[in-house]
């Protein structure tokens, strides 16, 4: 078919390019690229077409009205739908086919001229399904005559608006897109990518809920304490099936208050286990061992005056936490050794992140909490305006590079163990945080960890407008919070005295 | 902006002219085409083309798929230096993957790709040479697709990619195996991606296998 038919009627189809164009809008002219007549022809857009209502309706039976409905359905979408209605009744919807640049309307026409134009392909900035898309194309053409414009497709969801030289709208489907625009000389094809919404293209696929359940909550509400575990699987498990690696332990007993948190390594296959037995395990002991040694505890915090740094330096106070803390963890390792054991795996299949961590109230005046890290994630004590990380995340150069709780290397040095036992002491209540690396990553981005604004962000959108922490479940749910490029599982684990 | 790098390095030596450069060209397109329609992918894998033949250099320089406009056009000429190649890949890794710094997130490893139609025209020793000087700390997966039937190539390529099965020959006489080819490239390239998971600094990632290769066997009769 032939492009130049239409020249016939372009004689002086001139358009302003939007900024003091000084040709009339030529309706007529306008009408021959198949823009609708109209009061105000400004501000309509080119729109896509292959066919007019004459030669359509030779012998094509009722698909008139098929085409009628489904164009006057899609014009909603469509800037100025309403007084374009008419003109969209002639869109075909049901071919994909990309349409020549035709007018057979117009077939009957001689070519005014065989010269072969030449064409530019010009690449335009992609677009989004569901978001506005602006691109100016006024470097490219302008104060030209225009001959004829051809779109990809009909879908009419991105037009080019020769009044304004721009490609606009907002894309439904992802596909390649591009407009042809005729002039005298040469033909300008105008090309992009319109990318899916990255957020419709997750797919939620269960694991073995035998194995793991997909999300996990619990609750221990007490008139002094309330305290929460939630545990989210993240996208990238749920896009491929894969079942949820981390995992926690909450448990409150004599008046303190027990989390840990593991992460379990996304290298290792078994780590959905690994963190799960690591926790349980782990968890038990902890609770034990700390029992075993809560009045001693509170004896030597009071002998050093509850003073901070004196704590810090109390030989034996920290000699008692490195029986606790690190004792658990190397506890839920053995267990994990078991299980490698057992099931002729080596260990490093339940590779695992730990964060162990407890709070008890020292006296009328102090809080204390103390907690043990292996790995990313971190720990935090709030208490009013004063921010205490209670450790800080293992990384390396690269993405993912962690440590993990169940490396050789870890439990063969003791000093590096003391120096993984954090302790703090508030003089009021407190709130006190544990997370995976899921909510470290998404949630902090590029921000510190330091920055207690968005602790304080993120602690009113898990409580509700008197303060008290929202039901679990609810706190479980808000995980699934979307953050681009951050779809890990999502734990964390929440003290929060009242 | 947290990056995972694709490299493709593209043979355009001279026989490379005629229906094989195009069937890349095609190929390419399909490989991000089909990055684009993988969530995690389309939000984080950025493609470098990087084109060799007597020297390299960039077609297009490391960009986030959803912004990838077109294929570049290639200009085919010369002979097939695959130390041209691995020198200038190279150093696009050092310049490009920017590591984690303090609380700044850095990119992933990359993923590449190399493809040729024929035997490299370096001497035996340099191209030896280059093999050793790939910094392969910052690579994941590096698989290779040829179209040459001269049974040198596979010894060839499985050197500089490691391990034999990622070496796949084509026929060149049907461009569906290209496109098979590029699908499998790209959902290898989404695989590194997800693979890069907690992990202890300076190990190697336990990379396990990539997905299953497509069919390439013209004769069978699942080929369709």
């Amino acid at each position: 078919m032939n492009k130049e038919s239409d020249l016939s009627s372009c004689t002086d189809s001139c358009f302003p390019s939007g900024e003091g164009g000084s040709c009339p809008a030529p309706t007529q002219d306008m009408e021959s690229v198949n823009v609708p007549e109209n009061e105000s022809p400004s501000i309509e857009p080119v729109m896509p077409k292959d066919e007019n209502p004459e030669t359509k309706a030779e012998g094509e039976g009722n698909r008139d009205w098929e085409d009628g409905k489904k164009s006057g359905e899609e014009n909603i979408s469509i800037e100025n739908g309403s007084s374009s209605t008419e003109m969209n009744n002639e869109v075909p919807q049901e071919t994909d086919e990309v349409p020549l640049a035709t007018d057979p309307g117009s077939q009957t026409d001689i070519p005014i001229t065989s010269v072969e134009k030449s064409r530019e392909e010009i690449p335009i900035a992609n677009a989004k399904c569901g978001t506005e898309y602006l691109f100016d194309v006024d470097a490219f053409i302008r104060q030209e005559c225009l001959i004829s414009v051809t779109y990809s497709d009909n879908q009419g969801d991105l037009l080019f608006y020769p009044e304004e030289m721009v490609v606009k709208g907002i894309p439904l489907t992802s596909r390649d897109w591009w407009v042809e625009v005729e002039l005298p000389d040469r033909i300008c094809k105008f090309f992009c990518y319109v990318n899916a919404d990255p957020r419709t293209l997750w797919k939620d696929i269960p694991s073995d809920q035998k194995v793991k359940t997909d999300k996990d909550y619990k609750a221990i509400l007490s008139p002094q304490v309330d305290m929460v575990g939630v545990s989210y699987r993240g996208r990238s498990h749920a896009n491929k099936g894969t079942y949820r690696d981390d995992d926690f332990y909450i448990h409150s007993m004599d008046g303190i208050f027990f989390s840990v948190v593991a992460d379990g390594a996304g290298s290792a296959e078994l780590s959905s286990t690994g963190s799960k037995v690591f926790c349980q395990s782990a968890g038990q002991e902890f609770v034990r061992l700390l029992i075993e040694r809560k009045k001693r505890i509170l004896d030597m915090l009071q002998e050093a005056q509850f003073n901070l740094t004196a704590c810090r330096q109390h030989h034996s106070l920290i000699k008692c936490l490195y029986e606790i803390l690190p004792a658990a963890a190397y506890h839920g390792c053995k267990q994990l050794e078991k299980l490698a054991a057992d099931s002729q795996m080596p260990l490093k299949k339940y590779n695992t992140t730990a964060l162990l961590t407890f709070s008890m109230q020292a006296s009328e005046m102090w809080w204390f909490c103390a907690s043990f890290q292996v790995g990313d994630g971190i720990t935090v004590a709030i208490a009013d305006d004063n921010l205490y990380a209670l450790g800080s995340p293992d990384g390396g150069a690269f993405p993912g590079e962690t440590l993990f709780v169940t490396s050789d290397s870890i439990f063969g040095n003791v000093a590096e163990l003391v120096n993984r036992i954090k302790i703090y002491l508030c003089p009021v209540k407190p709130i006190i945080i544990s997370m995976t690396d899921g909510i470290t990553d998404s949630y902090f981005k590029d921000k510190s960890l330091a920055d207690l604004q968005i602790w304080k962000q993120l602690i009113s959108e898990i409580c509700n407008e008197k303060g008290n922490l929202l039901p679990a479940a609810e706190i479980c749910e808000w995980l699934d919070y979307y953050t681009v490029q951050e779809h890990d599982d999502k734990t964390m684990t929440i003290i929060k005295y009242k | 902006m947290r990056r995972a790098p694709v490299y493709l390095l593209i043979d355009t030596s001279g026989s490379m002219a005629g229906e094989s450069i195009i069937a890349v060209q095609n190929g390419i397109k399909t490989c991000i085409d089909t990055l684009r329609s993988d969530p995690e992918s389309l939000e984080k894998a950025h493609v470098s083309i990087v084109t060799f033949s007597d020297t390299a250099s960039v077609a297009m320089p490391l960009t986030s798929v959803q912004e990838i406009p077109t294929v570049p056009d290639f200009t085919i000429h010369g002979c097939t230096s695959y130390v041209a190649a691995l020198d200038k890949l190279n150093e696009l890794l050092e310049q490009d993957i920017v590591p984690n710094r303090g609380e700044e997130k850095g990119d992933y490893k990359a993923f590449v790709m190399i493809f040729t139609d024929g035997m490299p025209t370096d001497k035996e020793s340099e191209l030896q040479e280059a093999i050793n000087r790939l910094n392969r700390k910052k690579i994941t997966y590096f698989v290779a697709g040829t179209t040459s039937s001269d049974e040198r190539v596979i010894p060839t390529l499985s050197k500089i990619t490691g391990k034999n099965e990622y070496v796949i020959f084509l026929s060149s006489a049907d461009p569906r195996s290209f496109q098979r080819f590029f699908q499998w490239v790209s959902q290898s390239a989404s695989r590194s991606i997800g693979v890069q998971g907690d992990h202890r600094p300076g190990d190697d990632i336990p990379l396990g296998e990539l997905p299953p290769l497509p069919n390439f066997n013209p004769d069978d009769e699942l080929f369709l």
